[in-house]
């Protein structure tokens, strides 16, 4: 099976000729400076021949984000509180977390484990296949019928999601260990828990992070979209508000503050999957 | 031009050829250093030395799948200046297409030419009989062997018919005998069409068991340049002959082994 | 020649599976007792899901086909509740449908064109990874606003997200191709049109269905998230009208019916693939 390293490996980039030392050298100095001028330019453009009801030029996105940030005039008429952009995403970012922790460890555990044990593998797959396939957003209003407007939900969404992914995602990376390292310690004497220790865990890390990167990525949206059913707080929430109002502005700046602090957080995953597995790159 | 003219011409002429590499880190690698050679047709050359000396840069140079700095490649005449159906190749690397059948594989080239579909099979077919393929031309190429798909690959550049044929290691993943075995269908073949065969390997003991003339490629460099003046096709009797042993020796300690 | 048996120990553990969760769900059921608004149970057993969720469903039955609708005074009953069910149901699984096959044109055509040139592939690679992270479910109330939340919106929805994720899996999938591909169709004489349709493109196949499973589960979140949020027709906007009164039963019931359609695309798309990648080495 492969292994889906499609939307965590990055993507390729070689240039040689003169032609491409341009777009390229910026690339590796800049981190990548000249596709993202190109996406912001064209955004810049784009907004300029569109009303500001349907889009709004970066700059003014910008604007919004910052103006917002600590304290914002809008949510607190529209009945958030005394808050602003940070507020909020404080709680969103304690809520993916705090989801993602448990239900990542959970299903780390489970994948790792059932991977090696063939009768808990048995009972697994049929629930990770239903729970894999089903939007796990099918709960969401469930959940909310159950336990109301609380961060209870968010975070119980955000973790089932997480227990489901990552057990795929750690059973598939036990699965593609070529088996002779394992064989080999075992002729040297290591016993089941050494190898578990010094083999399995190691080896794993690298796609299991990558899996951890997919998984925190749609979480967000799942965050998100779950304050914008019902929360107490939430940028969810903001967007929801900006919505009613048609204010276009606020809701872009709402999902790029979501987008910043999303790539921010995949690119400390990325950091410390770069140190902790530097065997691998 | 005229067919005598044609046959006189040199089948690849390689002058003051210069290709060097840039490493990851920056710095620039010399590939290959001012080579110059001339191929006569019908040669079968085989393109010894050590790993990473640059014979299969001067393969990739010929085949056009690199830019050389400097110097000039002419095959049949004619300048280079990329890959073309004139020179075939047969990669180091499976290059068998697992998603075409056998028979498909084997006519890409003609179908890549836009030649009917009819000929297509028909060239396939033959070239599949030549190689003792024919009992799978329907079959996928995960149902075959590695002797087998170097068999494919043999068949699909036998197919486009193509005067020079270039091999890079193309039976270095394969057992001894299989090796063997795959000697012996390009021997045959090369007897009947006689291409100029271009053939670089790490091995001393294909090179002498098929090389008309052997060049061994040194730094970059070439340091043996010698035709082996063995019958064709040759036992193990004649390459253990006193000729045969004279030029082991003489590439054994060119390439720092002897 | 090794034929593939059913698996035991699958089939027992399926089966375990599967009656723990009928019979624990009717335990939880007995357990919970306590009633939201309008006197629905919070975790309603089989019989009242039979019995009153799913035949209720009746209630979004607008009338027609000779079959009596309760919005106009008739009793409920199951056919009813079935042609409301169905009704719903077409216009979710047209959507789904549509941005699958819409995305995956366009994602797949697109990250091929970009394939082709290094520089595109370097100066896209930004952009399109900030598309990814964006998450998509945050954008819905964007693309209301932009396109509407009817057929078209929600479809366009559906295919903007496959289309970022295939167009990064083919970009990736082009760039762990074995490079002897691309070589021998150079050799061989083959254009940048023939290398690519006969060669890049069956190549990168068995990669792009793990993408194309992948953006399928997506195309499912998106179009719940999507008619929850504001659709006015489908299986979301009935359980958008069954939040509101608290109706657990029938929201369990939609969840169970879109499990069982996603289990059906999947399980198509797994057939489809295996026919065509019948070359492929497993």
């Amino acid at each position: 099976m492969t292994s889906d390293n499609t939307l965590t490996a990055p993507l390729k980039l070689r240039g040689r000729s003169a032609f491409h030392q341009f777009a390229v050298l910026s690339v590796r100095w800049g981190r990548v400076p000249a596709g993202t001028i190109l996406f912001f330019l064209a955004w810049y453009l784009l907004s300029l021949t569109l009303p500001d009801s349907r889009l709004v030029s970066p700059l003014r996105v910008v604007d919004e984000m910052l103006y917002n940030f600590v304290l914002s005039p809008h949510l607190q008429v529209f009945g958030l509180g005394r808050i602003g952009y940070a507020g909020l995403l404080i709680y969103s970012v304690k809520n993916v977390l705090l989801g993602l922790a448990v239900g990542a460890a959970i299903g780390l555990l489970l994948g790792l484990t059932s991977a090696r044990f063939r009768p808990l593998r048995y009972l697994v797959d049929p629930i990770t296949l239903v729970l894999g396939t089903v939007p796990v957003l099918v709960a969401a209003p469930l959940f909310l019928l159950w336990f109301g407007v609380v961060p209870y939900t968010q975070v119980l969404l955000v973790g089932l999601y997480s227990a489901v992914m990552m057990t795929i995602f750690s059973q598939r990376a036990v699965d593609n260990i070529d088996p002779v390292y394992e064989l080999a310690a075992a002729t040297r004497g290591a016993n089941w828990s050494t190898r578990l220790r010094l083999i399995l865990l190691p080896a794993v890390v690298p796609e299991v992070i990558g899996g951890l990167r997919v998984t925190l990525a749609s979480a967000w949206g799942i965050e998100t979209f779950t304050e914008i059913l019902g929360a107490p707080s939430g940028i969810g929430q903001a967007i929801k508000t900006y919505t009613n109002v048609n204010n276009v502005a606020g809701m872009l700046a709402c999902v790029g503050l979501v987008a910043i602090v999303a790539i921010t957080m995949d690119f400390l995953l990325q950091v410390t999957a770069r140190r902790i597995s530097r065997w691998a790159h | 031009m005229t067919k005598l003219r044609e046959a006189a011409l040199p089948a690849l002429q390689v002058d003051e050829l210069s290709v060097a590499f840039s490493r990851a880190d920056g710095s620039a690698v010399q590939a290959l250093d001012g080579v110059s050679l001339t191929v006569e047709q019908g040669e079968f050359i085989c393109v010894l030395g050590r790993s990473g000396h640059g014979k299969t840069t001067l393969l990739n140079a010929i085949a056009g799948l690199n830019q050389p700095q400097s110097g000039s490649i002419q095959a049949m005449g004619q300048q280079i200046s990329g890959p073309g159906v004139d020179r075939g190749v047969i990669f180091q690397r499976d290059a068998v297409f697992p998603w075409m059948r056998v028979e498909d594989n084997v006519g890409f080239g003609l179908r890549v030419a836009g030649r009917p579909r009819d000929e297509q099979r028909m060239v396939a077919l033959a070239q599949l009989e030549n190689v003792g393929l024919s009992h799978v031309a329907q079959a996928w190429p995960r149902e075959l062997s590695g002797g087998m798909r170097a068999r494919v690959a043999v068949a699909s550049v036998f197919a486009m018919d193509p005067p020079i044929l270039l091999a890079d290691e193309p039976f270095g993943a394969l057992d001894y005998v299989t090796r063997r075995q795959l000697q012996e269908v390009l021997l045959t073949l090369w007897q009947k069409t006689r291409k100029t065969i271009f053939f670089v390997t790490h091995d001393v003991d294909e090179a002498l068991r098929l090389a008309t003339r052997i060049i061994v490629v040194g730094n970059g460099r070439i340091l043996v340049d010698m035709p082996t003046n063995l019958p064709v096709p040759r036992s193990d009797e004649q390459i253990a002959s006193a000729r045969g042993l004279e030029l082991r020796h003489l590439l054994l300690h060119n390439l720092g082994l002897e | 020649m090794i034929q593939t048996r059913l698996n035991l120990g699958k089939v027992i553990g399926s089966a375990v599976v599967l009656c723990t969760f009928i019979v624990g769900w009717e335990l939880l059921s007995r357990l919970i007792t306590a009633t939201g608004s309008y006197d629905e149970p919070l975790v309603p057993g089989w019989e009242y899901l039979w019995s009153n969720s799913l035949l209720r469903m009746a209630d979004y039955w607008p009338g027609g086909l000779g079959v009596g609708s309760p919005m106009t005074g008739d009793p409920p009953t199951y056919t009813a509740a079935f042609l409301a069910l169905a009704k719903a149901s077409l216009v979710t699984i047209a959507r789904v449908l549509a941005g699958v096959v819409l995305g995956v044109v366009v994602g797949t055509a697109l990250g091929l064109l970009v394939s082709m040139s290094r520089l595109a592939s370097t100066l896209v690679a930004p952009t399109v990874h900030i598309m990814r992270m964006a998450p998509f479910l945050a954008m819905i109330p964007l693309f209301n606003l932009w396109f509407g939340a009817s057929l078209f919106g929600i479809i366009l929805f559906i295919a903007y997200g496959v289309a970022v994720i295939m167009f990064i899996g083919a970009l990736n999938a082009v760039g762990n191709l074995p490079s002897v591909y691309a070589q021998r169709a150079r050799v061989s004489g083959a254009g940048w049109w023939q290398t690519y349709q006969s060669v890049i493109l069956p190549a990168i196949l068995p990669e792009l269905r793990a993408t194309f499973m992948m953006s399928l589960g997506l195309a499912w979140s998106l179009v719940v998230a999507g008619e929850l949020l504001g659709a006015q027709e489908g299986l979301g906007v009935i359980v958008t009208y069954a939040l509101q009164f608290a109706y657990t039963g029938r929201v369990i019931i939609i969840a169970f019916l879109l499990l069982i359609y996603a289990a059906i695309f999947f399980a198509l798309a797994e057939y489809v693939s295996r026919r065509v990648l019948a070359w492929h080495r497993e």
